[in-house]
Order: structure tokens, then C-alpha cells, then sequence
């Protein structure tokens, strides 16, 4: 699954669970964020929303319009 | 040029921290294009723009009179009509206008309005003989001339020697065609001629219409717009893409008609200290913070490291042009706006925006990307307009720039909201990042009033 270090406090990591949703986690404690920050559970209570929607949208190669618009897909 | 737009010294002028653009291109490993090197700062002053430019209907039906019916205006590109017949729908404010070539392969702009009791012509995009009403069957020929009127006895008061469709404005500017509503109005060349000096060298014409995607956003068309107007929101909308793009150190040039924002990549903000060089291509390249990335060798500048790797990925549909350009042209976001609407990007990319009215309501926009391409050989087909439902991202369509896209969406309504609560009277706008929004609403007052 994607993750990203947010580039201001780059000790907290985003990533997807397994459920869909935005797991942050700094190495000792952790959250839950829909992927549009909502917080739903953990200890962490706060997101960076635009890193929840990032993080979250993951294109399928499916219906992509020009040739190059996944090449930065991630692998 | 207006008395608004006081000239400033690049030099000496206020800036942010960090490398200048001019700068970076000096680190360029070919020749640098002049159009590079223009520097057009402008001061205009620090004013406040009325937040009633986005919330109130009156001032909408103001845009309507003094510029939608009044200004040059991207329709389609020409490519939409290539065979006579073809002919095009463009609707803007609650208007809509045909776009059509004729059969000698003219083009030609009407009112989309059968001259008898009204009704659209052609509510679609097509190919036609002729255009008869499908109301009651009033005819013309493509070229505009009357063609038939059925039950003519009836119509003694028809002179039918002139009852042509009143053709508008148009005229054509690398494959795009614009038309003006308003038949006295100014000459194109003279609006479009700051532009057009400016792609001289990157021939927008010589490509094709690979992607054409729209939505329909839920707020005035200038939130969408101005969306895309500077980079200084890149670190609270965009943060994933600070270690790798000059957000704040951008460079803002304006001219009379258009101005533009150049975003240099490969270089990382300077709001971020001590980013390395392996997170700067992670974040190129969307990839996870502890995936592997390509060894840079030493003696080479990342820019013209990542500038390599485009050109081999471009030669493959674009031959030996992908050696003409610079590493600056294969990095950098150039990122021109042709007022009121018109967003054409220099250089490689091919990015073409357009935003507009969504009729009517002043809430509602019209968003669109066009993706412009190389090819070989014989030019391909235009893509069609592909609209996205209200639940679909731009990423499903346009991958890696539409999840851009996403995030500038997710901000649209949410500021078309705060704007409709808030207790300031106008939008605080900065000196130079914001310099080309700044420059919007100065021409927007010059057309539309304050």
C-alpha cells in the first residue's frame, strides 16, 4: 500500500489499511483518518487532510485517458 | 500596458529565500530558449477584490454583459471539425454558439439560434449537410445562407436574400479556434499577440488532442481558475510534491493579456530544509518514502539527470524533437493564462485548462483539461470530451496530474463556502506569488467594473 512521510513532520508516516482508510502512525502511537481526514479511531486525532486524499486515490491503469498518465504510477 | 502594472527590478525586488528560477536556468545543460529568460514582475498594488466577485448573482450577470458576450474566448480546437460538416457546440454563461466548417473548409461561428422562433440549431457535436431546425424545419446552408423555409408563402415579411445566420468573430491561434459574441469587437491578433510571441518556439499546433476530460465543479468559475493561478498553495494543498518543485520561488510575469507562473521541478521548496536527494525523486515520482531510486552520478545535476530520463521517455512518440528542448522545458510547470480563461502550458507538456461559467449559476463552473500530444505520420483523431460524474476523481481519468487535480478539487467548494460566511469584505491576496490572481481581477475590473 502507498506511504508517504509528511514533508513538515516527516516522522509521521500515511499509509492505506487494509479497511481503505488513512492509518498515520509515528513509531509509538498511531490513527485513523477517512480519506478525507475524518478522524475515526487511535490515539493520533489529527490529519493533514490533503495528505488523507493523496495517499488515498490510487487510480486503476483502467479508463486512463493518455498514454503517459500512469507512467508515475507507482509500482 | 495599463498604468496598473508598475514595473519591478527582478533583482531587487522582494523574494522568496532560496535559488531564483533564473538561477536554475543557468545550471542548464543546453541552451536556454529567450522566452525563458523574459523576467515581467509587476507591482499592482496591494488592494482587497470584493468577495461578491464569487457569491453574488448580480455580479455574474455584470461578467454575462461586459465579458462573456464581449471577449475573445477559446470554442474548440480545430481538430473537432475536420471534415465539412463537422460542427461544434460551445455554451458559455447560459449562451450557446455552433462552431462548423463549411464545404469548402471554412470555418465558421453562429449562434447556435434558428432565426424563426429560436430554438437551438444542434444541441450536439456532429456532422450535418445543413442545418435545419428541428422545431419546424427553417433551413440554412453551412455557409450561413438561407436554404429553405418551409411553407415560405407564409413568411412574406422574410426578405430571404437576408436571412443568413449572423456569423460571429473567429479566428484560429496554433490548432485552437476563438470566437468573439460581440461582432465590433477588437482585432485577434492585437489580444492574442503577447501569447503568441511567447509560443513561437513550442507550436501547440503541431499536436494533437489526446485527452479531453471536464467536470462540472461546485463553485464560481474564478475559485476554480485561480486554483491554478500561482504555486504558493502548494504546501498546505499539494505537500507530497514540496520535495521535489520550487513552489514559493516560482517566478510571476505579467503582461498586458496574459500572464505566467514557472514552477522550476527537480529542485525542492525552499519552506523545506535538508531534503535529499532520493526523497526529491520519491516524490517525482510518487514513489513510497523508502523505495529505490536511480543513482544520480556526481558530476550531474539532478535536473539534467531527471531532464534525461523525460527525453527518452518522449522520443519514442516524438523523435529527435525531444533533443530540441531544454532541461528546463522537460521540468518546469509554465504555466501561461490567456484572460479571461484560456491556460495554455509551455514547453512539452501539452496541459491545456479552460474554466468557464457552468450557465447561469454563479456556484457552478465548468473545468476542463485538454492534454495535448506529439505524433508521427498521419495526425490522430481528437479525443472527445470525456465528463466526469460528480463522484468521479480526475485521477480515474488523467492518473498522476489528476490526483493533483483531486486535491486543488477538494479545496473548490470548501472556499466557495468560506467565501459565502466570511466577515471580510474582499480576498487578501499576496504582492508577488499571487501576483498573476492579482492581475485576473485587475482585468476583470477593466471589463467588468469594481
Amino acid at each position: 500500500m502507498p506511504k508517504i512521510k509528511h514533508p513538515f513532520a516527516p516522522e509521521f508516516i500515511y499509509q492505506v489499511d487494509d479497511d481503505g482508510n488513512i492509518r498515520i502512525s509515528n513509531g509509538n502511537t498511531w490513527g485513523t483518518f477517512t480519506k478525507e481526514g475524518i478522524h475515526l479511531s487511535g490515539e493520533i486525532r489529527h490529519a493533514d487532510p490533503q495528505l488523507c486524499v493523496w495517499v488515498a486515490n490510487n487510480p486503476s491503469p483502467d479508463g486512463q485517458l493518455r498514454s503517459s498518465a500512469v507512467t508515475a504510477k507507482r509500482s | 500596458m495599463s498604468e496598473a502594472y508598475k514595473p519591478l527590478d527582478p533583482v531587487s525586488m522582494p523574494r522568496s529565500p532560496g535559488v531564483t528560477y533564473q538561477e536554475l536556468l543557468d545550471l542548464d545543460s543546453r541552451p536556454v530558449p529567450e522566452v525563458l529568460r523574459l523576467q515581467s514582475p509587476k507591482d499592482m498594488g496591494l488592494q482587497q477584490y470584493s468577495v461578491k466577485r464569487y457569491t453574488s448573482a448580480e455580479w455574474h450577470d455584470r461578467e454575462v454583459e461586459h465579458l462573456w458576450k464581449k471577449v475573445w474566448q477559446f470554442a474548440c480546437r480545430e481538430e473537432d471539425i475536420p471534415e465539412p460538416g463537422d460542427h461544434y457546440r460551445y455554451d458559455i454563461a447560459g449562451m450557446s454558439f455552433l462552431v462548423l466548417r463549411t464545404e469548402t473548409g471554412e470555418l465558421k461561428a453562429y449562434p447556435n439560434a434558428c432565426l424563426h422562433r429560436g430554438r437551438m440549431l444542434k444541441e450536439f457535436d456532429g456532422n450535418a449537410a445543413e442545418l435545419r431546425c428541428p422545431f419546424h424545419g427553417f433551413c440554412w446552408k453551412l455557409d450561413g445562407q438561407l436554404k429553405d423555409i418551409p411553407a415560405d408563402w407564409d413568411f412574406p415579411q422574410i426578405n430571404q436574400d437576408d436571412f443568413s445566420l449572423p456569423e460571429i468573430p473567429l479566428a484560429v491561434w496554433a490548432g485552437f479556434i476563438f470566437i468573439n459574441p460581440d461582432q465590433n469587437c477588437a482585432p485577434f491578433d492585437d489580444f492574442i499577440s503577447d501569447l503568441a510571441s511567447q509560443f513561437e518556439r513550442w507550436n501547440l499546433g503541431s499536436l494533437y488532442k489526446q485527452a479531453h476530460v471536464a467536470k462540472v465543479m461546485p463553485c464560481n468559475w474564478k475559485i476554480a481558475q485561480e486554483a491554478f493561478c500561482e504555486a504558493f498553495h502548494v504546501n498546505a494543498t499539494h505537500p507530497q510534491i514540496m520535495r521535489s518543485i520550487g513552489d514559493v520561488n516560482s517566478q510571476v510575469d505579467i503582461w498586458e493579456n496574459c500572464a505566467r507562473v514557472i514552477t522550476p521541478g527537480g529542485t525542492h521548496s525552499p519552506l523545506l530544509t535538508d531534503v535529499s536527494t532520493a526523497d526529491l525523486m520519491r516524490s517525482m515520482m510518487d514513489l513510497d518514502f523508502d523505495a529505490e531510486v536511480p543513482e544520480v552520478p556526481d558530476e550531474m545535476h539532478l535536473r539534467q539527470f531527471l531532464a534525461d530520463r523525460s527525453r527518452e521517455n518522449l522520443r519514442p512518440i516524438a523523435g529527435d524533437r525531444a533533443d530540441l528542448y531544454c532541461d528546463a522545458e522537460l521540468m518546469d510547470s509554465l504555466d501561461y493564462t490567456l484572460f479571461p480563461n484560456f491556460h495554455p502550458w509551455g514547453a512539452f507538456n501539452g496541459i491545456v485548462y479552460r474554466f468557464r461559467p457552468n450557465g447561469n449559476d454563479h456556484r457552478s463552473a465548468i473545468m476542463e483539461c485538454i492534454m495535448l500530444a506529439p505524433f508521427e505520420g498521419e495526425r490522430p483523431p481528437a479525443a472527445k470530451v470525456h465528463w466526469l460524474k460528480e463522484d468521479e476523481n480526475w485521477s480515474s481519468a488523467l492518473g498522476f496530474l489528476g490526483k493533483v487535480f483531486d486535491q486543488d478539487s477538494f479545496n473548490m467548494p470548501k472556499v466557495q463556502m468560506g467565501l459565502e460566511s466570511t466577515y471580510m469584505n474582499g480576498i487578501v491576496l499576496s504582492g508577488y506569488q499571487e501576483s498573476k490572481v492579482r492581475w485576473l481581477h485587475h482585468k476583470l475590473t477593466e471589463w467588468v467594473g469594481e
